[in-house]
């Protein structure tokens, strides 16, 4: 067995402290942020916190959870990020099968894979598109947030691939079981592609889930915000340079702490999420086993 | 005024007028304010005791700021303020959209709305950059409102609007007058000196009223262990120029007041014309000094990293002894720095002179944003009978009108048991909390006289008494910053006003950003000496070829043009 | 991937047999026009209708006057930016510093994920995959203020270099060179976890029974790296790698609008902070319109330059 091995041992060693190491790298920043997230508002203003709370206060999570509009646009951000990602991964799913195909297998292939491509390079800006969604009359409705970011030709070219590794005698196989292209596609390739349907999954939650921009400018109520736009509400500007000032405002401005809170509350269900997706990163799901 | 004209009128009036009277008063030559008191045409609809008869609807849109709260299940389009609308002026505000105020998300819709064939709400409010309202002006869609505004607003309007003689210039397009600005209050962001007293304490100096004062205090706060803890760690200044080395805090430009320049900015020379600050060669001992402060290490090796708010941190946290900024400070983040270092003691200086004892300071302009109105507007005179009655009702109220306890109560003030004002500090004692209406207002503030409040909060460090509603409600402001505002106007003749408020001109736009970096890449060497000052000179000399003097041409232009 | 073969993943990809030709081939490939309908409906909608948007790239583009009327202009936009004495500069910073991210963005994922596929502590290697993503969500207007802190003459990373190296502070956010390697340094820590993922779900689908068959054969596990774990990553690696040609001028807004200062302009300001400037004094569309074309057009060409190189060289589709 090579681990086993003295050298082996040795790397291994090395490699466990490095990626401790570089797990802890990653995880201090964040630890300063949740640290601040719990701090009054005057000490982590004045940029006095470091990995510990100075004046433990729920303050700012009472402050972006307790206000009504919350549970409002954490509904609405499921909303889009389930319907959204099923959707999503659905078109998605469906575009990469033909699109992994060869050529002689089906010749329009190239035409359709540039297609696609070649919206991944230009685009024509807010404005056209702005005018778009007014013509289809898409102002204000889930369906803005959810059918534009629709065809991911990122995640379709990354699946395509992963279904040219499926060995060629599958599909074959079911062929000559006088199956067609649909259920190939669903009883062959999806059950082995997993850990690529879980990544795509994964990036698909994560982009609509923090996606913002679109829920300020396209949502007219603002009772139609997703979380992430939401969040970015209770941030107070701090730009005095053009707005005016009335003195008796700043009293209670507590950016820095509300901005901490908005990160966390913004990665939490990402990371509950994440977890179950890593079941899927399985080493070595049994692809050739089948016909062997 | 709308009173005595409403008793004239009211006797005159006959059936709903909803002719547009606009073409027939703004056809006449002579039109000024007071034309109008027997005309029943002076409203564009049928006018009686105060307000609209039949409700007059104004549309609009509005950006919620997240400062802005509501209570009792309002929200901005159904709220007190609307109620009152409908109810005193007969005025019904509608709002085609709003959005949350932030990252730009404001102006963003409006060029939107701009692109889509939207319907135009009637009135568009804005405050921020001024390209956007130069576009609204442009797109041709609105009426001339400097005309309405002489013919509609009120006295207390037009006094306000004239502390100021040169808050039209932004928004004058071939001598109209094409969008109303919104008034703020003066000298907002004019900066005062803060300085650590229990430092000066420590080391035994007074406050530094001379350029040279200033710099042995500053050789004490940073070599003379001011905190008192045994360790050299303190700074003596906190400038943050990453934007701009005149700026509305944490601000360096009074250092260039010392010797008589002012960058960033243009200013008006001997001969009246306009000069751009930053390429004077007054500039150049101002810039020498301050290469000369970072070597000594009196100001941050950091200073030109930090933007306004990064650099107030140093002070707040304890690490620099003077911070400029608006008197305002004195509520954030100063309040903060107490919080944080319990025996920390600051008090506001005037800022100090120069060798010739000259005092320059940045000025604020007193014009925040405008008012747009929409040609199509159907009832153009009902945005001034609203403006109108908010600046003689609200923004000095006097003895027995209907805002001189706040604007509504329930909501911005209560009574007590025994009769006592609940304001702002006892917001645990009204029901709901105190929330702050006058922010639904359509041009964000209500109504501000700009020199009011400044005078009011001088008036009251000079402990006169406070009379009228304004001043008592001012006199419930913390101490320091009272005593910060006097400061303030008792150095007012030392304001170095931008003179140049017109729109980008050609060359600006074309040689701009390159004229901007240029500028902001040699002050920065040289303050940082990474470039001997001596390069000054051929800096402004590239400046000037490379643009700047088309730039000149162009703004001086501009200038002669509104002075017509 | 069978045992039969030479675990080779790429000529593997190259040598793949064709399905022999059926009647009713025909019939079947509609279905497969079929499946990729909806995918080509929504695309057409939301991409390529606003495309038309992109002649206000040749407009003096108003709002109030849409597409409709707004003056044309042609080139002007392009000359313009050629034509100011910035934009080699410009430029030429966002070349490099893109290059350099598309580089170590590679790089780093590429090489983490082969040390974490190392790890058979399965709670220690999820734990670390989780925490190495988490840097994504930050946003640079944060880290920009927490780099500036620890980046300081006094902050942490100074004090260190003083205390182990004996260095003297070095200004990193004030100095041009050093600047860059910053804005690339600490993209790829922020990225790099995330980047990783795609990387551990190839991992995840070699088959095992290669590495025993190569443990059979007595090779090494660095052997067995080079022989089977390496080349099953390769493909995805060209593919990402292609992909990204596509943003070789885009340097990252957020993040280089957040940390540079004057200091850094000659080396740190790039395409879209210009841009960005120059539509502060003039909200002129057009111009940042053709900008971003002429971004997309130079991606596009580099990655169907990659794409045709990887077909001529090894028969390699990237997509």
């Amino acid at each position: 067995m090579y681990y086993k091995s003295k050298p082996y041992k040795l790397f291994s060693c090395f490699n466990y402290t490095f990626l401790l190491a570089l797990s802890m790298l990653c995880v201090i920043p964040l630890v300063h942020i949740l640290a601040v997230s719990f701090s009054g508002k005057a000490p982590a203003n004045a940029n006095l916190v470091g990995l510990w709370p100075v004046q433990f206060t729920f303050d700012a999570y009472d402050k972006t959870l307790a206000n009504e509009n919350f549970l409002r646009a954490l509904w609405v951000a499921v909303q889009r990020t389930i319907w959204g990602t099923g959707l999503s991964m659905l078109i998605v799913l469906l575009a990469a099968y033909p699109l992994s195909k060869e050529n002689r297998q089906f010749k329009r292939r190239n035409v359709y894979t540039w297609f696609f491509v070649f919206t991944m390079l230009f685009h024509g800006g807010l404005i056209p598109f702005y005018m778009l969604i007014q013509e289809l009359n898409m102002m204000n409705t889930i369906w803005v947030l959810i059918l534009p970011g629709a065809v991911s030709v990122w995640n379709m070219i990354l699946l395509l691939n992963f279904f040219r590794g499926v060995p060629k005698e599958l599909e074959e196989a079911a062929f000559i079981d006088g199956a067609g292209h649909l259920r190939t596609l669903f009883h062959i390739y999806l059950p082995v592609s997993l850990p690529a349907l879980a990544t795509l999954s994964l990036f698909a939650m994560v982009g609509h889930w923090n996606s913002w921009f679109d829920g300020l400018i396209f949502m007219t109520d603002h009772k139609n915000y997703p979380l992430a736009t939401f969040l970015q509400t209770i941030i107070v500007q701090q730009d005095f340079s053009k707005v005016t000032v009335r003195p008796e405002d700043l009293v209670n401005i507590s950016q820095r702490t509300v901005k901490a809170a908005q990160i966390f509350i913004g990665m939490a269900p990402i990371l509950l999420v994440y977890p179950f997706l890593q079941r899927f990163f399985v080493k070595g799901i049994v692809l050739g086993a089948v016909k062997e | 005024m709308i009173w005595t004209m409403k008793k004239a009128a009211a006797a005159l009036l006959a059936g709903a007028m909803l002719t547009s009277l606009l073409a027939g008063c703004s056809n006449s030559a002579s039109s000024d304010g007071g034309r109008a008191e027997t005309s029943t045409e002076f409203y564009s609809a049928k006018f009686e005791n105060g307000k609209y008869v039949e409700p007059v609807s104004i549309t609009t849109v509005f950006p919620i700021g997240s400062n802005l709260k509501f209570k009792n299940g309002e929200n901005i389009e159904n709220n007190v303020h609307t109620r009152w609308a409908k109810d005193t002026l007969g005025i019904d505000i509608k709002y085609l959209w709003t959005v949350s105020d932030q990252n730009n998300a404001y102006q963003t819709k409006l060029r939107l709305m701009l692109t889509s064939k939207q319907e135009m709400p009637d009135i568009i409010a804005f405050r921020g950059d001024q390209t956007l309202i130069s576009d609204l002006i442009e797109s041709g869609q609105f009426a001339d409102a400097g005309e309405l505004f002489d013919q509609y607003a009120s006295d207390t309007y037009k006094e306000a609007m004239s502390q100021d003689p040169d808050v039209w210039n932004p928004y004058i397009r071939d001598g109209k007058r094409m969008a109303i600005p919104v008034l703020d209050n003066a000298y907002n962001n004019d900066g005062v000196m803060y300085i650590r007293e229990d430092w000066l304490r420590n080391v035994g100096m007074e406050a530094p009223t001379t350029i040279d004062e200033l710099e042995a205090v500053m050789e004490a706060f940073t070599n003379g262990d001011p905190d008192q803890n045994g360790q050299k760690d303190t700074l003596a200044l906190s400038i943050g120029f990453k934007n701009n080395l005149a700026t509305w805090m944490s601000d360096a430009g009074w250092i260039f007041g010392m010797f008589g320049a002012m960058p960033n900015q243009w200013n008006e020379d001997a001969d009246g014309k306009l000069v751009y600050g930053s390429i004077q060669p007054e500039m150049k001992p101002a810039l020498a000094k301050l290469q000369d402060w970072m070597k000594k290490g009196y100001i941050s090796q950091e200073a030109g990293l930090y933007d306004e708010v990064k650099a107030s941190e140093a002070f707040t946290a304890g690490k620099a002894g003077i911070i400029v900024g608006p008197y305002w400070m004195t509520g954030w983040p100063l309040q903060d720095m107490k919080a944080n270092l319990p025996g920390a003691e600051y008090k506001a200086y005037p800022l100090p002179a120069g060798q010739d004892g000259k005092v320059g300071r940045r000025g604020t302009s007193v014009n925040s944003g405008a008012v747009l109105i929409n040609k199509n507007m159907k009832n153009k005179d009902a945005f001034f009978v609203y403006q109108n009655y908010l600046f003689d009702h609200w923004a000095n109220p006097s003895g027995e009108g209907p805002f001189t306890k706040g604007f509504a109560e329930g909501y911005d003030y209560a009574i007590g048991p025994n009769g006592e004002l609940y304001g702002e500090q006892d917001s645990d004692k009204i029901e709901g909390g105190w929330v702050d209406t006058i922010r639904y207002t359509l041009t964000f503030d209500g109504a501000i006289i700009p020199q009011l409040r400044i005078n009011t909060l001088a008036k009251i460090a000079n402990g006169e008494e406070a009379v009228t509603p304004y001043e008592k409600a001012m006199l419930r402001s913390i101490p320091e910053q009272i005593q910060a505002a006097k400061i303030v106007i008792d150095q007012k003749d030392s304001i170095m006003m931008n003179k140049f408020t017109g729109s980008p001109t050609k060359t600006q736009l074309s040689k701009g950003d390159m004229l901007d970096k240029l500028e902001k890449e040699v002050l920065t060497k040289i303050i940082y000496n990474r470039a001997s000052i001596d390069e000054f000179d051929s800096f402004v000399e590239r400046y000037l070829s490379s643009g700047g003097q088309q730039v000149h041409n162009e703004v001086n232009e501009w200038y002669a043009s509104i002075h017509q | 991937m069978h045992t039969s073969q030479t675990s080779h993943a790429v000529t593997d990809l190259v040598k793949k047999e064709a399905p022999p030709a059926h009647r009713g081939n025909w019939k079947r490939m509609l279905v497969l026009d079929a499946m990729l309908l909806p995918a080509v409906i929504l695309t057409l909608i939301f991409a390529y209708i606003p495309m038309g948007g992109l002649v206000i790239a040749f407009q003096d583009f108003k709002p109030w006057l849409g597409f409709a009327r707004s003056e044309w202009v042609g080139l002007e936009h392009f000359q313009y930016l050629f034509s100011t004495p910035e934009y080699v500069q410009v430029i030429w910073n966002t070349l490099i510093i893109a290059a350099m991210k598309i580089i170590a963005g590679l790089v780093a994922p590429f090489t983490f994920a082969l040390l974490l596929n190392e790890v058979r502590l399965s709670p220690f290697k999820r734990s670390v995959q989780t925490m190495v993503y988490l840097p994504h969500f930050l946003s640079w207007v944060i880290l920009g203020g927490i780099l500036l802190d620890m980046l300081s003459s006094d902050g942490l990373v100074n004090q260190a270099l003083g205390a182990v190296f004996g260095i003297d502070p070095i200004f990193f956010l004030g100095d041009g060179n050093w600047f860059r390697l910053v804005v690339v340094v600490s993209d790829v820590w922020k990225e790099f976890g995330f980047g990783a993922i795609v990387f551990l779900a190839a991992l995840s689908g070699i088959n095992p029974s290669l590495y025993e068959a190569a443990e059979v054969d007595g090779a090494s596990r660095w052997q067995q790296t080079l022989a089977i774990t390496i080349p099953a990553m390769i493909p995805i690696t060209i593919v990402v790698g292609t992909l990204s040609l596509g943003n070789v001028l885009n340097a990252g807004f957020d993040q280089i609008f957040n940390l540079y200062n004057a200091l850094v302009m000659d080396k740190g300001d790039i395409i879209d902070t210009f841009v960005y400037r120059v539509g502060i004094v003039d909200g002129k569309f057009g111009f940042s319109t053709a900008v971003g074309l002429f971004k997309s057009m130079v991606g596009f060409v580099l990655i169907v330059a990659a794409y045709r190189l990887a077909y001529k060289l090894a028969n390699y589709r990237i997509f």
